[in-house]
C-alpha cells in the first residue's frame, strides 16, 4: 500500500520537474525568467518567450499526452490478451495508422490535422480488427507469440505499401521523419484537435480498468462473476484505437513505450489494473517527456527522433527480460 | 495428382518467368531477338543486355528466392512455428545496418564486390545476438528465440534510422532501396558469390532430411527416436542463417518469401519431407523472379523494389491463411 503511494507521489513530482525542464532545455537553453514569463505574463514581442510559448509548450503538452496514451494502450492490450509482450507498435497498430496517413498524404499533399487523424484512425482500425479476429477465434492468450508474429507480418506489409506509395507519389522526405516518430513538428492546431480524443481515451481506460482486472483472472472467473469477457475486450479495443490512433497521428509510429512502461509499473503497484492503468499513464508521460528532452540534447542542433531514443532504451530492457526468462 | 500439377505449373512458371525476365525492361526485346541472341547472331548491344545484365539478374533472383525459401522451411521446422520468417532472426536488419555503416563511413568510390560479404557479416552478428538472448542451456527454445528476434530487429532498425540521418544523400538512397528489397547484385560476380552456397548446402540438408522430418514430430519425440536434439537444431539453424544471409546480402532485404513459400509447398504436397523442401525452394525462386519482373514493369526506372512486390503479394496470402486457420 505504502509502496504504491510512494510510487505515485515520486513519479508525479518527477513528471512536474521534467515538464518544466523540457520548457527550458533544447538547442537553445532558455532562462527560467523567460519560462515563467511565457507561462504567466506572455509578451508576444519577446523572442525567447515566443520560442517557449509556440514551440516548447505545445511540444511538452503533446509529449505528456502521447506518452500517457501509448503506455495506457499497451497496458490495456496486455490485459485483455493476457499477453505480456503486447504493444501497439509490435502488433502492427502503429504501422496501420502510418499507412492511413501515407494514403492521406498521397491524396491531398498537405492534409489538415483532422484529415490526418481520420486517415490514421482508419489504418489503425484495420490492424485492430484483424488482430481481434485472429485472436478471438483462437482462444485468447493461448499463444502470444502467434499474435506478435502476426503483428510483425502486418507491420512489414503496411510498411511495404507505405513505401510504395511514397515511391510512387514522391513522398520520401515528408514521410521519413514521420515514420521515425518525433515531436519536433507539434503545433497548437494539431494539439487542439487531438487532445480531447486522448483525454476521452484515458478516461475510458480508467473506467474500464476494474473489469480488466477481472478479465486477467481468466475468462471463466469473469463469466462466473457475471461479466461478458468479449464485450469488455471489444470496448477496450475501441479505447486502444482511440489512444493509439490519435497518438500516432500526432507523433508517428513509436513502439516499446506501451510494452515497457506497464512492466515497470507492475513491479511497484501490483497487478490490479485499477492502479496499473493510471500508474502507466503518469509513468508513460514522464518517460516520454524525458526521452523528448534527451532527443534534443544528444546532438544539438540536430534532433534525434524521440522514437529512436525510446526504442534504444526499450530494446535492451526487453532483451534482459527475455534473458531472465520472465517473459 | 495435385502434386503433379504443382510441379508442372512450377516448371512452366519458371520458364515463362525466365523468358519474361530476359525480354522485359527499358529496352524491350521480343522472342525473335532473344533467339538471335542465343544463336549469337544479334547486335552486340542486345548480346550485352542479355548476357551481362539480364541473365545474371535472372539467376540472382531465382537463386536468392530459393535460398530464402529453404531457409524459411528449415527455420519453421526447427521452431515448430509456421509463422516464423527467417527475417525475424535479424538477418535483414543486421545486413542493412552494416551496409549503411560501410557505405556511410568507410566506402571510397564504387561499391565493390565485397559489399555482400560485409552484409553477410552483419547478418551473422545480429543472429548471434538473437541466439545469445534466446538460448537456453539444454536446447533451443523457439518462442524465446522469436521474441529475442523481434527485439533485436527493432533495436537494429532504430540504429539504422539514426545512421540514415547522418549519411550522405547517395548512401541514404542506396540503403533505402536496399532495405526495400531492390535486387542490386546483378553482375556475374554476384552470381558466383551466391550460387555455391545453395549448391553445397541444399544436398547437405537433403541428406539429413530424415532427421528434419523427425524434428517435425516434436522435440521430445525426436529425442526419443535418437536424434541428437541440440546438435541437429544447430546444424539446420546455421544452414538456414547462411542461406538467408547470403541471399539477402546479394538480393536486398526481402521478407515474406521464407514465410509463404513453405506454406504453399506444404499445401501442394500435403506433407513435409525432402520433396516439400525442394518444392518450396522452387516456389521461392519463382516468387522472387516474378516480383522482380513486376517491379520492373510498374516503374521501369528501376525504383520499385522487388521486395515491396513480394510483401504486397505475400502478406495478404499469409493473413488469409491465418484467418482461415483460426476458423
Amino acid at each position: 500500500m505504502t509502496k504504491r503511494n510512494y510510487f505515485f507521489s515520486v513519479v508525479f513530482i518527477l513528471l512536474i520537474t521534467a515538464m518544466f525542464l523540457s520548457l527550458r532545455y533544447g538547442a537553445v537553453t532558455s532562462k527560467w525568467t523567460d519560462v515563467s514569463q511565457a507561462l504567466f505574463h506572455f509578451d508576444p514581442a519577446n523572442q525567447g518567450e515566443q520560442l517557449i510559448r509556440y514551440l516548447r509548450l505545445p511540444r511538452m503538452i503533446g509529449a505528456v499526452l502521447v506518452g500517457a496514451a501509448f503506455a495506457i494502450s499497451g497496458a490495456l492490450i496486455q490485459g485483455i490478451t493476457s499477453n505480456p509482450i503486447a504493444d501497439s507498435g509490435l502488433l502492427g497498430i502503429n504501422s496501420g495508422a502510418g499507412l492511413g496517413l501515407a494514403i492521406v498524404f498521397a491524396i491531398s499533399g498537405n492534409p489538415s490535422p483532422t484529415v490526418g487523424i481520420v486517415g490514421s484512425f482508419l489504418g489503425a482500425s484495420v490492424s485492430i480488427v484483424l488482430i481481434y479476429l485472429v485472436s478471438s477465434k483462437v482462444s485468447f492468450g493461448l499463444s502470444p507469440i502467434r499474435i506478435v508474429l502476426l503483428g510483425a507480418a502486418l507491420s512489414s506489409f503496411f510498411a511495404a505499401i507505405s513505401q510504395s506509395i511514397s515511391l510512387l507519389f514522391d513522398l520520401n522526405q515528408d514521410m521519413t521523419f514521420w515514420f521515425v516518430g518525433g515531436t519536433a513538428n507539434l503545433s497548437w492546431a494539431q494539439l487542439q484537435t487531438i487532445y480531447p480524443l486522448i483525454l476521452l481515451g484515458i478516461l475510458g481506460a480508467c473506467l474500464i480498468s476494474p473489469q480488466i482486472t477481472l478479465l486477467s483472472l481468466g475468462d471463466d472467473t469473469a463469466i462466473s462473476l457475471g461479466k461478458k469477457p468479449n464485450r469488455i475486450r471489444r470496448l477496450s479495443m475501441l479505447i486502444v484505437l482511440l489512444l493509439a490512433g490519435s497518438s500516432v497521428a500526432l507523433v508517428g509510429a513509436i513502439s516499446f513505450i506501451g510494452l515497457m512502461v506497464p512492466h515497470i509499473v507492475r513491479f511497484f503497484v501490483g497487478h490490479d489494473y485499477r492502479y496499473v492503468i493510471p500508474a502507466s499513464g503518469i509513468f508513460g508521460a514522464l518517460f516520454f517527456v524525458v526521452a523528448d528532452v534527451v532527443s534534443r540534447l544528444v546532438a544539438p542542433p540536430l534532433e534525434t527522433p524521440t522514437g529512436v531514443i525510446i526504442t534504444l532504451i526499450g530494446v535492451p530492457f526487453l532483451l534482459l527480460q527475455i534473458r531472465k526468462g520472465s517473459l | 495428382m495435385r502434386k503433379r500439377i504443382g510441379w508442372l505449373s512450377l516448371f512452366l512458371l519458371l520458364i515463362t518467368g525466365g523468358i519474361l525476365s530476359l525480354t522485359v525492361g527499358t529496352i524491350p526485346l521480343n522472342l525473335n531477338d532473344l533467339l538471335h541472341v542465343f544463336q549469337g547472331t544479334a547486335t552486340t548491344s542486345q548480346q550485352l543486355i542479355v548476357f551481362d545484365f539480364r541473365f545474371p539478374r535472372l539467376l540472382v533472383s531465382i537463386v536468392a528466392g530459393m535460398g530464402l525459401a529453404i531457409s524459411g522451411y528449415l527455420f519453421q521446422t526447427i521452431t515448430h512455428n509456421d509463422l516464423a520468417d527467417p527475417g525475424i532472426l535479424g538477418i535483414n536488419a543486421g545486413a542493412g545496418l552494416t551496409v549503411l555503416i560501410y557505405l556511410g563511413f568507410f566506402a571510397t568510390g564504387e561499391s565493390s564486390w565485397y559489399l555482400p560479404l560485409i552484409a553477410c557479416g552483419g547478418s551473422f552478428i545480429a543472429t548471434g545476438l538473437v541466439y545469445y538472448f534466446g538460448r537456453q542451456s539444454e536446447r533451443i527454445t523457439p518462442n524465446r528465440l522469436l521474441l529475442a528476434g523481434v527485439a533485436v530487429n527493432a533495436g537494429i532498425s532504430a540504429l539504422t534510422l539514426i545512421g540514415t540521418i547522418r549519411v550522405s544523400k547517395d548512401s541514404y538512397q542506396f540503403v533505402t532501396a536496399w532495405l526495400a528489397g531492390t535486387i542490386w547484385g546483378t553482375t556475374w560476380q554476384h552470381v558466383f558469390l551466391l550460387l555455391p552456397w545453395v549448391i553445397v548446402l541444399l544436398p547437405l540438408i537433403l541428406l539429413r532430411g530424415r532427421s528434419l522430418e523427425v524434428l517435425e514430430l516434436g522435440d521430445e519425440v525426436a529425442v526419443g527416436l535418437g536424434v541428437k536434439l541440440k546438435r541437429t537444431q544447430l546444424f539446420f539453424l546455421v544452414c538456414a542463417v547462411c542461406l538467408a544471409a547470403v541471399s539477402v546480402s546479394i538480393a536486398g532485404s526481402i521478407s515474406f518469401i521464407g514465410l509463404i513459400a513453405p506454406h504453399i509447398a506444404r499445401q501442394l504436397t500435403g506433407r513435409k519431407n525432402n520433396q516439400t523442401l525442394v518444392m518450396s525452394a522452387l516456389i521461392g525462386g519463382v516468387l522472387l523472379l516474378f516480383s522482380d519482373i513486376l517491379a520492373r514493369i510498374i516503374l521501369p526506372s528501376g525504383e520499385m523494389a522487388a521486395g515491396i512486390i513480394v510483401s504486397l503479394i505475400g502478406a495478404p496470402y499469409f493473413i488469409l491463411q491465418l484467418l482461415k486457420k483460426s476458423n
